[in-house]
């Protein structure tokens, strides 16, 4: 029975229901305006608002095959790499950045993919720590030490039922390898892997009740006297129980789901969790035969949640870091793969027919990238469609997939964010200067945040991100416009 | 020796693999240095000098240093990265190693003087107790820290139970709205630096307290007896149930503010319904608090003062929290209010008597599965081309068994050995058709477990059982390496060191006819940039290589005899290196081992705390319980009495870390 399901049934007429706490409540739900239908940018239905920024990072595993990756091009023209060919009718839509290193994660305890994945959007080393298994990307590191991009510009731009949606293609274990965005130092989200829960969570917010309001200022009373009692890690974990209360309270007012919701997903998220905590994985073809199917459902509801604007910032792990999924729907010479995507990526050193296939994997993933954009584009909005307002970032926690190396990693930007940046074009960074973390400024600032940095010794550096000495602001060649 | 550092080094240089020149060039040193000794020479060795101190801090790869910055949890010893060797914090000993210095300890025992200095002394590390000892100074209290804990799912659940009297798990959704999200954890799930607060829970949080306020109401006048609204007042009976109900949900009294403001919520309550509404939301409010969703300890120190004793209620729901996964028990609660859990004697008594209670074996059992991550077996998914016979039945009895042998072992005599050799187990018909197990002499029923006598020579203790077995194996085979990985990191609470990148890490394809796990492996491995680290996990997983992918024995696979012969190398105790010959043997050495005694005692020790061991902060702490452990002859139990009795347990450090 879903969530959804179990709502209705919960408060049947017997005796004492939970119906006491919705008395005084009732009709008030239906008295608040609906969102009358999946009509784009509610911001903007009030007035004269402009279209709201949108951001979606996306994220494959395993480095790419970097030869096939980045094509050629210069500040006027691209032209496309192999595995970026799905991508060619959105082809002036696209940034290609090449020569970016992720000198956090090279300097980072952890194993390539732990440091890779775990510093990608927090531009931080990793924290040390002992408990996770060396088979899930901890020999020695623990989680990572910072807040993720995603979430500080979520954290930046209020005003959505939900600050931001983080979705997983897998199902996954508690592990460095699986988490992507972080609320803090230490505090990994943990993303949604089922596309049913992602819409019940989307289009069937809690019910608004009169009783639940009293009852949360209740506990927000309590929660700022304890943390005001509180210092160091204590208080910074009340604070945040505090801001996720602040989130459901203003959800908990906003009103009914949209009269025209996208139909609930019928494909409910079916793989296996990885060995244990371990997070190690095996080539299990059975296990990964939905996956097709479960990512384009949770891509579908990235575009249902951004046109109805109940949220301005979404993540997606389309697979984990270290994912060996076996993509038994390509063909190779013929036949289907039947390896998993980790040791072909292992192997594409010394073996021409892997690093074809890693081609041919990191081609798939481009193609769902370029589905998930048409289907922005056809989201009216304005004079032009939802796309126009929509930042896509592409990243993956390595460079080159056999080395397991942190530089010149895959970085693909899709769409202007409002004509922020010029697109149809490659940028060519050259090595060494300027870091992941500057793309995540520089996406930052699209998105029209401006974050700062503090380094050890607690001094603060304006528009900068993550670690002081991994970054250096903004690509310049990429703000130009 | 130098094997293990070898591999460790690889961690030391994670610069280099930014490039993947530089990175090649890493892994060639790796291989001389590994193929120089080829592991053979680690035990003894240490204090032979500089180089003997340096390779002993290699050889024990130190799982947990101090915490010195916030959220830092547990230093790996290993020196993953020399460029944090400066990091704040007096606990932290990686510099010398990642350095390759010769004197691995001082950092480690900074602050603790009798180590700090010595050049052949070794780092202080949990399974090292003479460096307990060492770092230990009598007559100082010292906690460590204490960090804010907050309810696991499974305390969620156990506590409401205890609370309203029904027994319920809303953390798993039924029969509820909503099920709380996947834990954050690692290893256990009461790791309280990762117990952050998602919005998701909030919402879950809201969900359960309503419903649970409901399902409460019937029980209203268990809740609150001999008050009757009608002829005492509802305010009266009100104010009494806020007062006896918050007592127990906040596990102290409440403040008079308190009172007022959850007064305020049952007169909102009750305004346009009735005095069950009134409470219902009073129940509500209550069971989102952070009084009740936290363990909030706010007792700080005395100005000066690097310490102070806990509360009595605090103490009370530190000890029904280690010992039951639940809320203080009316004893503990009276216990509190007379201040009588301020003695080594008193909190001994209240362990005796709190061991006695369901609450304690529920408790054992699932220390157990998360310290050994039983619980993958219910998860585990098997080829139904290779291993038919599997199914969701099979998988939830093999979790029974080792959950009953767990309660067997742990409150039979309670060895420590006995968990780990024990020749039975406890099964059911299922499992005894599933491990082939003789029935003679064998009471067989379909449904109840009962003790079974094994083969001697075959089974030895909980890591010989399906549920470990499966749980640390694939879908279509064994791993000796991820067996090993366990036991390494699991068992002997170790670090083992990352995996190259640039490495073909697939078996050879078309595998050789007739080919063991082992053979294959070892084809696979046969490189020496990949021996070097691997000998040391998967000698161990070797050992089990007589059980296959669903926990059953072999003496052959693909036709070909199975070797289970090993070595054990780079132990800290020398008695647990050296070859055996098979589970049993492997078993008998891991049983006796002391790097696993101390292991299996700072397991219980985060267990109980909630994070990792700072040390040298926490070397008193766990010194005084590897000794009690010792003097009971490695009876599990002593372990319990003897945590409840240190200063971890009875003090905290002032509060939070800036």
């Amino acid at each position: 029975m879903s969530a959804a399901d179990r709502r209705s049934v919960v408060g049947t007429p017997s005796a004492p229901s939970r119906r006491i706490f919705l008395r005084g409540a009732a009709g008030a739900g239906l008295a608040l305006p609906l969102l009358t239908d999946l009509v784009p940018g509610r911001a903007r239905a009030a007035g004269s608002a402009p279209f709201p920024k949108r951001l979606v990072i996306l994220f494959s595993p395993n480095g790419t095959n970097q030869a096939d990756f980045f094509g050629t091009g210069d500040a006027k023209t691209l032209t496309l790499g192999p595995i970026l060919q799905p991508l060619a009718s959105h082809k002036d839509d696209l940034i290609v950045v090449d020569g970016i290193d992720e000198p956090a994660a090279a300097a980072s305890p952890g194993d390539p993919h732990g440091a890779g994945i775990g510093c990608l959007l927090t531009g931080k080393k990793l924290q040390r720590g002992s408990l996770f298994p060396s088979s899930s990307g901890g020999a020695g590191s623990g989680w990572a030490d910072n807040i993720s991009i995603d979430q500080l510009i979520a954290q930046s731009i209020p005003g959505t039922p939900l600050r931001s949606l983080e979705l997983a293609g897998k199902r996954t274990a508690s592990s460095l390898w699986s988490r992507m965005s972080y609320r803090g130092p230490a505090d990994p989200v943990t993303p949604e892997d089922d596309p049913q829960r992602v819409w019940d969570r989307l289009f069937a917010p809690p019910r608004v009740a009169g009783h639940r309001k009293k009852i949360l200022d209740n506990v927000r009373r309590e929660l700022s006297a304890l943390g005001a009692k509180l210092s160091g890690d204590d208080a910074r974990k009340v604070q945040q129980h505090l801001e996720a209360l602040t989130s459901l309270q203003a959800r908990v007012g906003a009103g009914s789901p949209p009269a025209k919701a996208p139909p609930r997903p019928t494909v409910t998220q079916t793989s296996a969790v990885p060995v244990g905590a371990s997070g190690q994985q095996e080539a299990n073809a059975a296990n990964d035969l939905d996956f097709p199917k479960v990512l384009k459902a949770h891509l579908d509801l990235v575009v249902g949640a951004l046109t109805c604007d109940l949220t301005r910032v979404a993540t997606v792990m389309m697979a984990p870091s270290a994912s060996n999924l076996v993509p038994s729907w390509l063909t190779f010479n013929g036949a289907p793969i039947t390896e998993g995507h980790a040791d072909i990526s292992h192997a594409s050193a010394s073996d021409s027919a892997a690093l074809m296939k890693l081609t041919l994997i990191n081609a798939w993933y481009a193609q769902q990238i370029a589905d998930f954009i048409a289907s922005l584009k056809a989201v009216p909005e304005g004079p032009g469609t939802l796309f126009d307002s929509t930042l896509i970032v592409w990243l993956n926690e390595l460079g080159s997939g056999s080395a397991h190396s942190h530089t010149r990693l895959p970085v693909l930007l899709a769409g202007s964010a409002q004509g922020y940046w010029r697109t149809g074009r490659y940028i060519n960074i050259p090595s060494g200067t300027y870091s992941m973390n500057d793309v995540l400024v520089s996406v930052a600032n699209a998105m029209g945040v401006k974050p700062t940095a503090t380094d050890d010794a607690l001094r603060t550096y304006q528009n900068q991100f993550g670690d002081p000495q991994f970054c250096r602001g903004s690509l310049p060649s990429l703000s130009g416009g | 020796m130098r094997v293990v550092e070898a591999c460790q080094r690889r961690g030391v240089t994670a610069r280099e693999r930014r490039f993947t020149s530089t990175a090649v060039a890493g892994l060639t040193y790796l291989l001389v240095a590994g193929l120089a000794c080829e592991g053979r020479s680690l035990s003894g060795s240490a204090g032979a000098g500089g180089g003997g101190a340096r390779a002993a801090g290699g050889a024990n790869p130190g799982v947990s240093r101090g915490t010195g910055g916030s959220g830092d949890v547990g230093g790996a010893g290993w020196g993953g990265s020399g460029g944090s060797a400066g990091r704040s914090g007096s606990a932290t000993a990686t510099g010398g190693m990642a350095a390759g210095g010769a004197a691995v300890a001082t950092g480690g025992a900074a602050g603790a003087g009798p180590a700090a200095g010595s050049g052949g002394a070794r780092p202080v590390t949990a399974t090292d107790v003479d460096s307990l000892a060492r770092a230990c100074v009598p007559g100082t209290i010292s906690p460590g820290r204490s960090p804010l804990r907050r309810l696991t799912s499974y305390e969620y659940d156990s506590t409401v139970r205890d609370l309203i009297g029904l027994s319920m798990s809303p953390s798993t959704g039924a029969p509820f709205s909503m099920a709380f999200p996947p834990e954050v954890y690692a290893v256990f799930t009461n790791v309280a630096d990762y117990q952050s607060v998602s919005e998701r829970l909030v919402e879950a949080y809201l969900e359960a307290a309503e419903e649970i306020a409901v399902a409460a109401l019937p029980q209203l006048g268990m809740l609150v007896p001999s008050c009757d609204p009608a002829t005492m007042g509802a305010m009266t009976c009100a104010t009494s149930f806020i007062g006896t109900f918050g007592k127990k949900a906040f596990r102290r009294p409440l403040t008079t503010d308190e009172i007022a403001s959850y007064q305020d919520l049952f007169v909102d309550g009750s305004a346009d319904g009735t005095f069950e509404a009134g409470i219902a939301e009073v129940i509500a409010a209550m069971l989102q608090s952070p009084h009740f969703v936290y363990r909030v300890e706010l007792t700080q120190p005395a100005p000066g003062d690097r310490s102070v004793p806990v509360t009595p209620y605090e103490m009370a729901t530190r000890l029904a929290y280690f010992l039951w996964s639940s809320m203080p028990d009316a004893a503990l609660f009276a216990a509190a209010d007379a201040n009588q859990l301020a003695t080594a004697a008193a909190l001994e008594a209240q362990v005796q008597r709190m061991v006695g209670d369901a609450r304690a074996h529920d408790m054992a059992r699932r220390f157990h599965s998360e310290w050994l991550s039983l619980y993958n077996v219910v998860d585990a998914s098997r080829d139904p081309g290779l291993f038919p016979s599997w199914n969701s039945q099979l998988s939830t009895d093999l979790l029974t068994e080792s959950e009953t042998f767990v309660d067997g072992v742990f409150w039979g005599d309670g060895g420590l050995a006995t968990l780990l050799t024990a020749p039975y187990s406890y099964l059911n018909g299922n499992l005894i058709d599933h491990y082939g197990v003789s029935a003679r002499g064998n009471p067989t029923t379909p449904t109840a477990f009962v003790r079974v006598g094994l083969d001697p020579a075959q089974r030895a203790g909980i890591l010989t059982q399906g549920a470990f077995l499966v749980g640390q194996s694939f879908s279509t085979r064994t791993s000796a390496s991820q067996l090993g990985t366990f036991l390494r990191e699991r068992i002997l609470c170790q670090v083992v060191p990352i995996e190259p990148p640039d490495i073909e890490t697939s078996v050879p394809e078309p595998a050789p006819a007739g080919a063991t796990t082992r053979q294959l492996l070892e084809m696979s491995t046969a490189a020496s940039k990949c021996r070097s680290c691997h000998l040391l996990f998967d000698p161990l997983g070797f050992g089990l290589g007589n059980f296959d992918a669903i926990g059953r024995w072999r003496a052959t696979e693909n036709g070909s005899l199975i070797d289970a012969s090993g070595e054990i190398v780079g132990a800290l105790d020398p008695a647990t290196n050296g070859p055996f010959n098979g589970p049993v043997e492997l078993m008998k050495k891991l049983a006796t081992s002391g790097d696993v005694r101390a292991c299996v005692a700072v397991n219980w020790f985060r267990w109980s705390s909630g994070r990792v061991e700072s040390l040298p902060d926490d070397a008193c702490s766990l010194l005084a319980i590897n000794k009690q452990f010792e003097a009971a002859k490695y009876d599990m139990r002593a372990l319990l009495p003897a945590i409840v009795t240190t200063d971890a347990f009875r003090y905290r450090s002032p509060g939070g870390t800036p």
